[in-house]
C-alpha cells in the first residue's frame, strides 16, 4: 500500500490487489459494480467468496478464471450492491424486478392476497430488516452468487417461502394421514417374495445416470407432466417421453439379466419383476375388509 | 407411457433422502434450471434431486413461475419451439427432396457426355465463374453433375454449369452466403478439390452397359463424398446428436450454414461422447467436408447449442448465455459479454444468425434476441 501511494499510482491499484488476478479487472469493469457501489477491492472479494463456495481447493486457475467468467457478473454486482444498500442499485433493482417479483408470486400461490404477502415477505428479506453485529443491515440478496440469473435465483428463493409458509401444513396433514393409514403403508415394507428381487433393483437404479433417475422420480413418483420435466432438465417434452421409454426398457433388461445371473431363470425373473407380492398383500387386505363391511 | 414395475417405484422412492445440510440452495436450483452449472455440478445436484422430493417440488414450483408456465404463454411458447422444429425439419426433408429432383433433372438437362479425360479436367479445375454468382449450390451441382456423368450418356447437350432450379430452391431455403464467399477462390470448397474419388469412375470410359451399373455404384460414392456430402453427410450425425437434445433439430440448419458460409471449415454442435449421458453440447469442427471432425475445446461447464460463421468469424453459444467468437476460423477465441446498459444475455443461445456479416443475431431459449453488427460488441436486446 505505501509504496503505491509513494509512486502516485492510484488508490484503488494496492499491494493487496495484486493478490487478485489480472482479468479481474475486465471482470469488473463488464459487471457495472462501480456503478452500484461497489469498489474493484469489493468486487474482487465477492468473486473469491465465490469461488470458495463452489470450486474444489484442487481448482486450477484456468478453472477459476473460466468459472468466474461464466458468472452473471452484472447481476452479482447489483444484488450485492443493493445488499450494501447502494441507492442506484436499488432504484435499478426495483425497475428491473419488482413486477417480475409480484407475478412470480401470483404464479406460485395462485391466489392474490397470498402473493402480495409473500412478494412482500421477500422484499422485506431483500431489503433487510435484521442488522449484524456492526450495525449493518443483513440482506438476503447478499447470498446471492451470480450462478444462474438473478430473476431465476428470485424465483427459486420465492419458491422456498412459499413452500416453508404455507405448505408445510399440508404436510403435517398427510403425514398425519399416512399414519391413519398405517397397517396398508406398512405393507410396502414387507419382504418381496424373492429376496433377489431387491438387490437386482437397486443395483440397476444404482447403474442410471443421475439424469435418469430425476427423471423416472419426476415421471412416476412426483406424477410430473412431460412438459413440466422437459422445462426443468431444459429440453423438449418429446425428448423426455423418449427417455423415459428408453430408460424403463434398460432397467427392466438390466433387473432381469441381474435375476439371471443370481440364478432365476427367464420366466421366474420376468414374473418376479411383474407380480410382487406386496400387491397381492394389499388385495387380500382389501378383500377382507370388504367382506367385513 | 411405458409401466415402471411396482418394486422399482418403491426402491426408487426408498432412496436413501439426503440430509437437509446437502440440499443445494437456490443459487445452484436456479443454475440447474438454466441448464448454467458445471458438469460435475449438474451430476450432483441431478443425484440430489432424484432423492429428494422436497428439492424437485421446489424447482418445479420455481420453474412453473416462470412467464412461460402460464397456459397461454406456456401454450405460445411451446408452440414457438415446435415451430421452429417443424419449419426446419421440413426445410431437411425439402432440400433432401430437391436434392434427388435435382439431381433427376440433370438426366433431362445434360449435355452429351464428353470424353471422360476432358471431364476430369473439368472438375479439376478451379469452378468457373458463373460459380462465383450462384454460390456453393452450383459447385455442388457441378460436382453432382460431374459424379453422374460416368453413368448418364444418352443425355442431349446443354449448358454444362445450368444452375439448377432445385438446388437453387436448395440454396434459397438456407441463409445467403456471407459477401467472402463469393468470390471463386473462396467457392473452392477445400474437400471439393480432390477430384479422386471420381477419377476411378471416369478412367473407365467407355463403359459397357453392363459395367454402367457397375459404376453407378462408385459414382454415387463419390457424389456422397464430394461437396453435396457437406449436406447430405450431416444427417446421420445430427440423429446420433444427444439423442433427443432439443437442439439436435437445430444442428442440422446449422451445420448447413456454416457449409455454405465458411468455404473450407464445416461447424457443428455434437454430443460430448464423455458425457453423453447428460447430453452437453459441444462445438466441433472439420476441415474435410465432413468425413472427419474434431472437437473443439472453449468450455466445459457450457454445453453449446448453437454454431454459425461469416468468413473467418464463427460464433458458438450455449448455455448460461455463453458466447464465445473466432475472428480467425477457429484457431483463437474469445468469450463475449453480451448485455446492453441494462440488460445481460441470461439464457442459453439456442441459434446464431450470421447469415448477414453486418448484423449477428442471437436467439436463447427463453425467445430473448439480441443482435450486433459486429457480433462482439454493441449488443442490443430486441
Amino acid at each position: 500500500m505505501k509504496q503505491a501511494v509513494e509512486s502516485g499510482a492510484p488508490i484503488r491499484v494496492t499491494v493487496e490487489d495484486r493478490r487478485f488476478p489480472a482479468y479481474f479487472a475486465g471482470l469488473y469493469a463488464g459487471s457495472c459494480g462501480e456503478k452500484y457501489g461497489l469498489s474493484f477491492q469489493d468486487f474482487a472479494a465477492i468473486l473469491e467468496e465465490v469461488a470458495m463456495q463452489y470450486l474444489p481447493p484442487s481448482a486450477t486457475p484456468a478453472e477459476a478464471a473460466e468459472f468466474h467468467q461464466s458468472l452473471r457478473l452484472e447481476e452479482l454486482a447489483l444484488a450485492r450492491g443493493c445488499a450494501n444498500g447502494d441507492e442506484v442499485a436499488w432504484e435499478c433493482f426495483l425497475n428491473r424486478y419488482r413486477q417480475k417479483l409480484y407475478d412470480a408470486a401470483g404464479a406460485i400461490a395462485r391466489e392474490e392476497s397470498i402473493a402480495r404477502e409473500l412478494a412482500d415477505s421477500l422484499y422485506t428479506d431483500l431489503f433487510g430488516t435484521r442488522q449484524s453485529e456492526d450495525g449493518r443491515r443483513i440482506s438476503k440478496l447478499a447470498s446471492y452468487t451470480g450462478r444462474g440469473s438473478l430473476e431465476g435465483w428470485l424465483r427459486t428463493v420465492l419458491a422456498q417461502e412459499y413452500i416453508n409458509r404455507y405448505r408445510s401444513q399440508r404436510r403435517l396433514v398427510s403425514f398425519d394421514e399416512k399414519v391413519q393409514a398405517g397397517p396398508q403403508c406398512e405393507a410396502s415394507t414387507e419382504v418381496p417374495a424373492d429376496p433377489r428381487l431387491e438387490p437386482a433393483v437397486d443395483t440397476a437404479l444404482a447403474d442410471l445416470a443421475a439424469e435418469e433417475r430425476l427423471i423416472l422420480a419426476s415421471y412416476y413418483l412426483d406424477g410430473r407432466t412431460l412438459a413440466e420435466i422437459a422445462r426443468m432438465l431444459g429440453v423438449h417434452e418429446s425428448t423426455i417421453s423418449r427417455r423415459i421409454e428408453r430408460i424403463t426398457a434398460s432397467l427392466r433388461k438390466r433387473i432381469v439379466r441381474s435375476l439371471r445371473e443370481s440364478g432365476m431363470d427367464a420366466r421366474a425373473a420376468e414374473e418376479a419383476l411383474d407380480a410382487d407380492v406386496r400387491d397381492l398383500t394389499l388385495d387380500v387386505r382389501a378383500r377382507l375388509q370388504e367382506k367385513k363391511g | 407411457m411405458a409401466e415402471l414395475p411396482k418394486i422399482v417405484r418403491q426402491r426408487l422412492a426408498q432412496q436413501a433422502p439426503a440430509g437437509s445440510a446437502d440440499h443445494p440452495d437456490a443459487n445452484l436450483l436456479a443454475a440447474f434450471a438454466e441448464n448454467a452449472l458445471m458438469e460435475r455440478e449438474r451430476t450432483a445436484v441431478s443425484a440430489h434431486l432424484a432423492q429428494c422430493a422436497d428439492c424437485r417440488e421446489l424447482l418445479a414450483l420455481a420453474i412453473a413461475s416462470q412467464p412461460e408456465a402460464e397456459p397461454a404463454v406456456d401454450h405460445a411458447a411451446t408452440a414457438g419451439k415446435s415451430r421452429w422444429f417443424q419449419e426446419w425439419r421440413w426445410a431437411g426433408v425439402a432440400a433432401a427432396a430437391c436434392c434427388i429432383i435435382g439431381v433427376a433433372l440433370q438426366y433431362q438437362v445434360q449435355p452429351p457426355q464428353p470424353p471422360a479425360v476432358e471431364k476430369t479436367k473439368q472438375l479439376a479445375a478451379p469452378p468457373i465463374a458463373p460459380a462465383a454468382k450462384t454460390g456453393l449450390a452450383v459447385v455442388l451441382r457441378q460436382q453432382v453433375a460431374g459424379a453422374r456423368k460416368t453413368k448418364v450418356e444418352r443425355v442431349k447437350p446443354a449448358e454444362p454449369v445450368l444452375p439448377g432450379p432445385s438446388l437453387l430452391a436448395v440454396q434459397e431455403q438456407l441463409p445467403p452466403a456471407p459477401l467472402d464467399t463469393s468470390s471463386s477462390a473462396a467457392i473452392t470448397v477445400k474437400p471439393l478439390e480432390p477430384p479422386a474419388p471420381l477419377a476411378p469412375a471416369t478412367t473407365l470410359s467407355p463403359p459397357a452397359p453392363e459395367a454402367q451399373a457397375f459404376r453407378s455404384e462408385p459414382a454415387e460414392d463419390a457424389q456422397a463424398k464430394n461437396g453435396l456430402a457437406a449436406l447430405q453427410a450431416l444427417r446421420p450425425r445430427a440423429s446420433g446428436f444427444a439423442q433427443g437434445m432439443e437442439s439436435r433439430t437445430q444442428v442440422v440448419p446449422a451445420r448447413a450454414k456454416s457449409a455454405l458460409s465458411s468455404a473450407s471449415v464445416l461447424w457443428s454442435i455434437n454430443a460430448s461422447p464423455a458425457t453423453a449421458e447428460n447430453l452437453r453440447g459441444v462445438v466441433e469442427r472439420s476441415m474435410d467436408a465432413g468425413k472427419t471432425w474434431e472437437v473443439v475445446a472453449l468450455s466445459n461447464s457450457v454445453s453449446f447449442r448453437a454454431v454459425a460463421s461469416a468468413g473467418s468469424n464463427v460464433w458458438a453459444g450455449g448455455t448460461g448465455g455463453a458466447l464465445f467468437h473466432s475472428a480467425d476460423a477457429g484457431a483463437h477465441w474469445q468469450r463475449i459479454t453480451v448485455s446492453d446498459e441494462s440488460a445481460r444475455l441470461t439464457g442459453t443461445i439456442i441459434h446464431i444468425d450470421a447469415a448477414n456479416p453486418n448484423v449477428i443475431k442471437i436467439t436463447t431459449s427463453s425467445g430473448e434476441r439480441w443482435t450486433s453488427p459486429d457480433g462482439v460488441r454493441s449488443w442490443t436486446r430486441q
